[in-house]
């Protein structure tokens, strides 16, 4: 619980900063970097690294009626930030996930069509390790998820503006026994 | 001692003006050149088709070099066919030298004799034969080209460089190899994955990129003669934008097998892993500085991605790009004084240049369409970048001393990635 609610203020700050960033505009290049030390010390930010990949073809859909639990979790632009509207989905994850020890997870991190590829590949592996990240903040072994970046070359819907670019910029999530 | 002082200067004085005037001798358009003026060549199309394809690949390859400009190609044709070079004529046309392509074909192949003259004095400065199979007039073309820029100018160009990229028009992002003008696309692997950034080894032979083959980014390294290829990085997670060191015994990379996207460098052979960086923001798209000891890279650790330079065993980041919210895909020139890259500018990207002494930037864009994704010719003059207009990307070159274009890729796919070839 503790933990969790670490997390979470890590989380309130998080935004916190971003939405700063946002507003504030061009001057403060040398205050960006002055913030994100902040953010880097308010974080208790250690390693959780990454265990040896199954075989890819282990990893399926998840089926009909796991697609419920397994819902997809949007990200704000060029973010890898948790909003608070998916909490509430990962904690069904993390508790399915405790009642099902034998089955591993794939976490796949998307971004939407804008920007850098290099830079958006980048961003969607670290989306699926923020999902990771916070799922093992709420007990969930570390070891048992795994993930995998597309950047945006798989969108999930296509189209050019914003009502396609919001489902685009997401993770979700392939399942093995 | 003063007269020794005396004396080594002297000598020293000596020997720089030997060797200027030794260099100038064979190098007609070097003080020209420094003027940023181009030299007026007449190349005459003539002969067979074959030799006319020649010509035309030639005169392309020296108006692009930026060298040159290419005068009325249609003039006096019939002096040229006779063998009797009207230079008297070919001065009032506004030419300074003449170059002339002739070939003989036969059978398979074909033999070609490339001349240069300087029309104000009649004289030849140049004349050399090549040879080669008639099916491949390119090859022959880009090494007449690379002679007769290296005769005017000292420097050979870049009309034997190639440039490697990504496009979709297969329906999947596959690498392919082209020349540096858009000709001659060559796809380097049959898989059926994605594949993703490639980046050229030094010596120009090999090639490193991403790809999906196991069904998971991984980076692999790729002899572009043989076809033979390695899996260099596989570790769990991210394994992305492999960057060879200039003396080809490195690669840096983008690994996330430690929980997060992090920069690290290992050696070619696949030993020595070094991590570099140890943030929880996003690291990606290192590029090496020429000498081989920084490395350029993006990191969004302020909050929004930018250019960061770190020494290449470790330590501190120094930021390079103090404006703008959104900077990425750095890449360092050649010559070591710039670091071009993508900026979000007025919600356009744009190829800006970053002086890396002074930190100061100049945009390469106009802003009228997204630019992003820069490489840098060997010639640290030109730029290949990737222009996307309504959501159709193709490639470009530029020549950053006097902005001209030339699109090199049109189709109804997706070109991008976007690395020139080192040689």
């Amino acid at each position: 619980m503790k933990k969790a609610n670490s997390v979470v203020t890590c989380l309130v700050l998080g935004i916190f900063a971003v939405t700063c960033f946002g507003c504030a505009g061009r001057k403060k290049s040398s205050r960006d970097d002055m913030l994100a030390a902040e953010r880097d010390a308010a974080l208790s930010f250690e390693d959780i690294a990454l265990s040896e990949l199954p075989d890819m073809s282990r990893f399926k859909e998840p089926s009909p009626a796991l697609k419920g639990i397994f819902k997809d979790i949007y990200f704000q632009y060029d973010s890898s930030v948790i909003q608070e509207e998916h909490r509430n989905t990962l904690e069904k994850i993390a508790s399915w996930m405790k009642s099902h020890p034998r089955t591993s997870i794939l976490v796949e991190g998307h971004c939407d069509e804008r920007g850098s590829n290099e830079y958006n590949l980048a961003l969607g592996e670290q989306r699926a390790l923020s999902v990771r990240r916070y799922l093992v903040t709420l007990g969930v072994s570390s070891n048992r998820m795994h993930t995998l970046s597309y950047g945006e070359e798989k969108p999930a819907v296509s189209g050019h503006n914003e009502e396609a670019w919001k489902f685009n910029r997401r993770a979700s999530f392939l399942l093995a026994e | 001692m003063s007269r020794t002082l005396n004396r080594i200067l002297l000598f020293t004085c000596l020997f720089f003006f030997y060797a200027a005037v030794a260099e100038s001798a064979g190098v007609y358009l070097q003080i020209r050149k420094q003027a940023g003026e181009k030299i007026k060549i007449a190349l005459p199309a003539a002969g067979t088709e074959l030799n006319r394809k020649i010509v035309k690949t030639v005169s392309s390859d020296l108006e692009i070099s930026g060298y040159a400009s290419m005068v009325n190609q249609e003039f006096a044709d019939d002096t040229y066919n006779t063998g009797k070079l009207n230079f008297t004529e070919w001065g009032r046309a506004g030419a300074e030298v003449l170059a002339t392509i002739e070939s003989v074909q036969s059978g398979e192949n074909i033999a070609v004799d490339a001349r240069l003259y300087i029309v104000a004095e009649g004289k030849n400065i140049f004349a050399k034969r090549y040879q080669g199979p008639s099916a491949r007039p390119d090859g022959i073309a880009r090494a007449i080209s690379s002679d007769i820029l290296k005769a005017l100018t000292g420097e050979k160009g870049i009309a034997n460089t190639r440039i490697a990229f990504v496009s979709n028009r297969t329906g999947v992002k596959k690498i392919y190899v082209m020349d540096y003008d858009g000709r001659n696309w060559r796809q380097i692997t049959g898989d059926n994955c994605i594949e993703l950034s490639p980046g050229w080894s030094p010596d120009g032979d090999n090639v490193v990129y991403t790809s999906y083959r196991s069904g998971y980014p991984d980076i692999y390294i790729q002899n572009l003669t043989s076809g033979a290829r390695r899996r260099l990085a596989s570790f769990a997670g991210l394994n992305a934008f492999g960057a060879f060191s200039p003396d080809g015994n490195s690669v840096a990379l983008v690994l996330s097998k430690d929980g997060n996207p992090e920069l690290y460098v290992m050696k070619t052979d696949g030993s020595s892993l070094r991590r570099l960086t140890k943030t929880k923001s996003v690291e990606s798209s290192p590029g090496w500085s020429p000498d081989g000891k920084k490395i350029a890279f993006v990191s969004d650790r302020g909050g929004s991605p930018q250019i960061y330079v770190i020494s290449a065993s470790g330590g501190e980041f120094e930021r390079m790009t103090l404006k703008g919210s959104y900077n990425t895909s750095p890449c360092w020139s050649p010559d070591g004084k710039w670091i071009t890259f993508s900026s979000k500018i007025n919600g356009r990207f744009q190829i800006c240049l970053l002086d890396v002494k002074t930190k100061e930037t100049i945009n390469v864009s106009d802003g009228r369409f997204d630019d992003d994704d820069p490489s840098w010719a060997p010639n640290s003059r030109h730029i290949v970048f990737r222009r996307t207009k309504n959501y159709l990307s193709d490639l470009y070159i530029v020549d950053i001393t006097d902005g001209k274009l030339v699109q090199i890729t049109s189709d109804k796919f997706d070109e991008e990635f976007p690395a020139w070839s080192p040689k």
